[in-house]
Parts: C-alpha cells; structure tokens; sequence
C-alpha cells in the first residue's frame, strides 16, 4: 500500500502545503475537460493516482478526460501538470514500474522507442498500404484492474465519480488517440478507424488469469474450465469477465479483489500482426487439356495428375498480389477431361492476406497477359477485382442458370435421319438422374431432376454423332448420354432404342452474367446475341470474318456486352481473339494441341488457325 | 453387341462404361451351388455395382427371368432409407447376405447375395419391373444393387473376391471337366 495520503495538499502557488507545482501549468489544467470542478481536486486526485502506481496517461484517463486531442500531450508534460515537482520523474528512473490501471501499454507501449519497433515489424512485414488501422487485444485482466482502480476512487472521492464509470476513456482508445498520429507518421499511412489493412497488437500479461481467480468463487457457474477447444480453452474471456463484473456491486468487489489495483510484478508482451482483408479477383477461365483438374489432384501425398486450372490461373496471381493463403471457386466445375470452351468459366479467387492490393486496370490487363501467356491449356479473360459481396453473385447463378455442352457420342447402330430429327425435336426433357456411380461416394443417393432444354445431333461418322445440349445446371451430362447402368431416365440409350456411350465432352457455354464483361464477346450466330447490349467501341472496325476456321479476331458490333466506361477504361489488348469459334465442326478434329500459345503475347494480329479444317 | 450392318460400315466401339472405369472382381459356386457365378464391378471410389455373373445359369441357359424379389426372409431390401453423404441408415451388410430371389419361367428359383461387406446403398427397382433386364444387360440396366463397403475395409473386401484372370481359369477347367 502507499503512503497515507495528506490530506491538506492543496495546489495552488509555489510551496503551498508540502508541495510545490510548476505554476505556469495551470493555464494546460484549464485546457482539459475533467469530472473534477477545480485545480486542486484534480491536482488532490493526480496525485492519490501517482502514489498507487498509475501513469501519467491513467491519470488524465481515470481524470475523465476524454478529448483525442488530450492525449498527444507526452508523460512529461502531463506529470508536470498533474504532479507536484517533487514526484516528477528524473529521466533515469522512468518505466520502473508498469502503471497498475493500464500494465504499461500506455508507457512503454506508448513511447517512441515502442513505435519504431513497431513500424519497423510491419516493414518487415512487405506489404503495400495507403491507410491502416490499428487492433488491440488486451489482457483481461486489465477489466479487473480497472474497476478496481474506480471503486478506490469512488470510495475516496464519491461525489466526483458519481455515475462515472461509463465515462472512463477505455486503455484501448487512449492508446490510439496517444499513438495513432506518431505511428502513421512513421509508417508514412494514413491512421483511419476502419481500413483494409490492420496492425494488431495482442497484448498478453502472465498474470492476467491469476487476477481474475476471485471470480470463480463468486460466480462459479459461469466461470468453468471450457472443455471445447474453439474456446481455446480459456475459463475468462473478455466478454465474461466484464459481464460478471458489471453484475458486481462496488462493496463485494472491494472484498474479494484488492483496491487499489496492485502494482503489477510482471510486464507485459506485445506481439505484432499485419493483416490485409481479402481481395477477390474474378474473370472466367476456358480449359483447353482433357488431362488437366480443376484443383490439384493429390492422392495419398502423390500428384495424380500434373498441374490443374487453379494452379494455371492463380500461380500469376499469387506473385502479383501475394497472399498468404487462396482459394479458387467457380461457377460449378467440369471433370478432368472435359474441356471447358466458350467464352468460358466465371471464377473468383479469394485473396487471403494479400501483400499488394492496388492495381490499375491496366495493371490487371496485363497480369491477365502474363497469365495468357504462361500456358496454352488454360485461358484467362475478364479478369477484375471485385467486391466480396459481388462474389455472391458467383454462387447464385450456379442452380438456376443454363449450360451448354457438346458431347461426342457414340451408338451401337448408324443412325438415321429420323433419329437426328427425333433429337432435335425433343424440348425440356425432364431427368430423373440418380446420383452418378462415380460421385456417389461423396454425395447423397439422391434422385434428382435435371432439364435438358434443347438438343441438336449432327452426324459425324456412321456410328458417331455430335449431340449439342442446353441444360440446367447440375445435369450430368456423361451419365445422361451412357446412362450410368440405366440409373439416368430417360438417357440417350432409351431415346435411340440402341447402346450409346459417350467419347468426349465440351462444355460451351455457362450462361452466368457475372463478372462483368471487359474483353470482348464475340457474336453468335444465335439467339444469345440478343441478349448483348450493343456498345460503341473503337474495337469494332472489321466485318465479321464468316469463315469458321479463321480465328475470331474482329469484333462483331452487337456482341459487346460490357459497361462503356469498362471498356474504355481498359484497353485491353485482345486475348480472346484465339478462343475456339463457335461453329459446330471445329471441336472434333485434335482437340488440345490447337492453340498456339506464343501467339497471344506476341502478336494480336495473328490468324492462328484454332480449329481443324473440316 | 447386336451390330447387325455391314461390316464394312461400322467402327470399332470405344471401350464402354465397364472397361473404362470399373474393375471385375468376382465370386463363384456361392453357397456351393454349382455355377451359381456373380460378379462385382469396383468402381476406383470404392462404389461396387453387384450383378449377375454370365456364367450364372440364368444367363448360360439363357433362362427367361420372370420375378425379382427383394424381400428376403421378413426383411425388404428395397426398405433401406439413408440419409447425407454418409448414408447413415443404410442396411449394413455381409458378402453371403441374401440380396434377391429370382424366379424364371421354368419354375427355377435361385438366390443372389450381396459379395461383398458393406453399406446397401441401392437396389436396382427397375429389375421388379422390367425382370428381363437381368438377362438382357446383366452388366448394366440388369445389375443388382448398389453397395459401399466402408473406407478403410475396401481393399481387404475386394481381396477377398476372384480377380478376372482367376475366373476365366476357372471357367476353363469347367468346360474341361464337363467335356
């Protein structure tokens, strides 16, 4: 305990009572917006503070000061106006003992020592930021400390701390109000209360369960030792302690907890963190290889396969933006060997913990290049940053939208005009497709109605036919044309009275309107085009080219569907003018080696032929 | 395969669904009964279609299947409700489990089990209807069931079955004794 306090300290005036104050401060007293009415009272209260073992800041703090603008005043200056001369600190004994109300995170985590290691962490650290924020996580205990350090005041000082509690500036906005300014200068960021990127300092003090022990005594029903691990094992939380205390009147407190808090025997630790919140960029993906995975295929720690989609279009991605973790979603997916054609598959990857997020228009263009550019498999286009609320767009087409597939069929018999004719009549056939064999392992045995909206078949060979389908999405394809042991009803099988299986299988479409088209659609010969809105764009200066083994680099005027401010804005460079066109003769001849990948990167211009000649 | 056009004009079929993607294990003289032969196709996901084998007389005397019944000894097989991924609820059963009877037009009656252990995940209900199915495509519309032996049995259950190579022996020496 300290020293009993005189009590006819008063302040004013050199060498009034036993004390001496620096006269010139009363002018900086009057500045300050107190829960006390006079110089001396906070002056009588500053120093009954400073003899328990609070720091200049706690002093201003538990004062009820709570102007940010207060706290830039440093611990010298604030002891200076507070304390009699007497108890000011020499240079050599200061930080000797951490405050009792704030565990030293006002001191020493408040000075510039402290800053300059901080800044130099997160520098460490490499990211790329403009403004930051800055979270703390405190000791627990300090809830208990502080309450204490209030029923002491109140019990010596009742009338000022009357319904004062509430007023109390918190630990944790004192420190951002001291510390904010001089850190953003450091980092050279501006210090905001929300911004993407965030400092965290998790403050941990080694006695911090120690000071809370009373309150399983009191209250041994909320406080038990938690069993699950998601509470991480902690009996006091935040949340519960300050709960239990706020239930707890001033008396049974001041029994069971010392008050004044004591001084603490321990310091406190302070780890670093940097965080930037996520960056989702999205675009659509077409997939040229009938070996290549969606996510990388590993089977007992071996690569079943090499490469995958995921790696293809996000290894560029990752050294632009470098997150610490990522994840690749799609609108649906397609199997290994199916390629994935069209203007392709919308896809967003979620960026964890990005190391660089600001990137022009132009910037992303052009990673979407270098993406383009690293593998001839699999092409990016659309690429944008977007919104997390944007990405749910993503999920939401993936149930009620239509798909669009070109399957390479086979039947037992030639097939005949009045077959092709039987197919291309048949309209919302309705499915009932038990859960394929091959996934039934991972999904519910489920019958499941799917609609194949539209078919058209066009002979290829005696017994090989091209069967074009519109279906809703979530329709097995395969099993509908081999009918998976007669578990999909009906199925090509059944409609042509004959064996059918099925050798290779294009998707060409995945009719979601998301993300926003940047590069630009080529028109279709079909009733797709009227959906696009027309755009003026100083793209279009070329009739369409009608020859189906011509690579589509002109652009058609109506098959633009972008916003004109996208379009302008970025001036991409045509990467889709190597896409497969959309006439039906091209998929069937050497599906994988038909793109040139050197081409995109090298030369727009170029007229690669992308599709067999037929 | 029923290609009846002119040689000339046909192709060479691609491998179907069997030889693509499953594997045939198989179990002969079950029960001791003399060529009463069933196979099991594994699929890599360890999913195990059961059919009837085409050494089964049923198939090899070309019998005409007029019934196919589920229930079995006061147990429906068709009464299996699961429910999730895990298919919890699905009857739980043994390789020598009693899967069906089969009646044929004449008058014959032969029963078909399960193969191998694992969870029922489906019976094959167009067979109740359309029984002929089980001689016309045995190894395909015509299969049995549908069964899902669990993760980390799949492998010792699948051993425990005749491997391709092992049947066609055994199918040989057959043909040598009876001759």
């Amino acid at each position: 305990m300290a020293a009993p306090m005189p009590m006819d300290i008063c302040g004013v005036g050199v060498g009034a009572g036993s004390f001496t104050y620096d006269e010139q401060t009363d002018l900086k007293l009057k500045e300050f917006d107190l829960f006390t009415s006079s110089h001396e009272e906070s002056r009588q209260v500053a120093l009954h503070l400073h003899s328990v073992g609070c720091c200049p800041r706690c002093i201003l703090r538990l004062l009820g000061e709570s102007h940010p603008s207060s706290y830039r005043a440093t611990p010298q200056d604030l002891e200076r106006i507070f304390l009699p001369k007497e108890k000011w600190s020499s240079s050599s004994d200061t930080h000797t003992n951490p405050c009792s109300t704030c565990l030293g995170i006002l001191q020493q985590y408040a000075d510039k020592s402290f800053f300059k290691k901080l800044a130099g962490k997160v520098k460490q650290e490499n990211f790329e930021f403009h403004d930051h924020q800055c979270s703390l996580i405190l000791p627990v205990s300090l809830i208990v400390r502080q309450k204490a350090a209030f029923v002491d005041l109140k019990r010596k000082f009742g009338d000022i701390y009357v319904g004062k509690e509430e007023r109390i500036s918190s630990v944790k906005d004192v420190w951002k109000w001291a510390c904010g300014p001089p850190v953003a200068d450091l980092l050279q960021s501006k210090f905001q209360n929300r911004a993407s990127f965030d400092i965290l300092m998790t403050f941990t003090y080694a006695d911090s369960d120690k000071e809370c022990t009373f309150l399983l005594d009191i209250y041994p029903d909320t406080f038990y030792r938690r069993k699950q691990r998601k509470f991480g094992f902690e009996t006091f939380t935040r949340a519960n302690v300050a709960n239990a205390l706020a239930y707890t009147d001033n008396s049974k407190f001041e029994d069971c907890s010392p008050c004044p808090p004591p001084l603490p025997t321990v310091e406190c630790e302070c780890t670093v963190t940097c965080n930037h919140e996520a960056v989702f960029i999205a675009g659509r993906y077409q997939k040229y290889s009938r070996v290549l995975s969606q996510t990388p295929w590993v089977i007992d720690g071996k690569r079943a396969m090499e490469g995958s989609v995921q790696e293809l279009v996000c290894d560029q991605i990752l050294q632009t933006f470098r997150p610490t973790e990522h994840r690749l979603s799609s609108s649906g997916r397609e199997d290994v060997d199916v390629r994935m054609l069209g203007l392709g598959r919308p896809f967003v990857v979620e960026l964890i913990n990005p190391h660089c997020t600001r990137f022009s228009v132009e910037e992303i263009a052009a990673l979407q290049k270098r993406i383009n550019a690293s593998t001839s498999d699999v092409q990016v286009r659309d690429l944008q940053t977007v919104s997390r609320v944007e990405t749910e767009k993503l999920k939401e087409g993936e149930i009620d939208k239509t798909k669009k597939y070109s399957a390479f069929c086979w039947c037992e018999r030639e097939l005949t005009d009045a077959d092709l004719e039987k197919l291309s009549a048949i309209k919302d056939l309705t499915l009932h497709q038990k859960t394929p064999l091959r996934v039934l392992h991972r999904r519910t045995a489920a019958t499941r109605d799917r609609v194949v909206h539209s078919m058209r078949a066009e002979k290829l060979s005696p017994n090989r036919f091209k069967l074009q389908l519109t279906t809703q999405a979530g329709t097995y394809i395969k099993e509908f044309v081999h009918g998976d042991f007669g578990r999909t009803s009906p199925n090509m099988s059944e409609l042509l009275g004959a064996e059918c299986d099925i050798t290779d299988l294009d998707v060409e479409a995945v009719d979601v309107d998301w993300p926003p088209y940047i590069d630009p659609v080529p028109a279709e010969d079909s009733e797709d085009t009227a959906k696009s809105q027309a755009v003026t764009s100083d793209t279009v200066n070329a009739e369409p080219v009608p020859d189906a083994t011509d690579c589509r680099q002109t652009q058609d005027p109506c098959g633009v569907t972008a916003t004109s401010d996208t379009v302008n804005a970025a001036p991409v460079p045509d990467v889709t003018d190597r896409r497969q066109t959309q006439d039906p003769c091209d998929v069937n001849t050497a599906p994988d080696k038909t793109i040139d990948c050197d081409v995109v990167a090298a030369n727009t211009n170029s007229t690669t032929p992308l599709c067999g000649s037929e | 395969m029923a290609e009846t056009q002119q040689s000339t004009n046909l192709e060479k079929p691609p491998p179907g669904v069997v030889e693509r993607y499953f594997k045939k294990h198989f179990r002969i003289d079950l029960k001791g009964k003399k060529y009463e032969d069933q196979v099991v196709l594994t699929h890599s996901n360890r999913v195990c279609v059961v059919c009837i084998a085409e050494s089964h007389p049923i198939c090899s005397e070309k019998k005409e299947v007029i019934k196919v019944d589920f229930e079995v000894k006061g147990s429906n097989r068709m009464d299996n409700k699961m429910s999730g991924k895990a298919k919890r609820g699905a009857q739980w059963l043994g390789p020598t489990a009693v899967l069906c009877e089969v009646t044929c037009s004449d008058e014959s009656k032969y029963t078909l089990y399960c193969c191998v252990k694992g969870q029922l995940v489906e019976v094959n209900e167009n067979l109740i209807t359309k029984p002929c199915l089980l001689t016309e495509k045995p190894l395909g519309a015509g299969y049995l069931a549908v069964m899902l032996p669990g993760l980390k049995h799949f492998d010792k259950e699948i051993a425990q079955l005749m491997c391709e190579e092992k049947y066609k022996k055994a199918l040989e020496e057959r043909s040598t004794n009876v001759s």
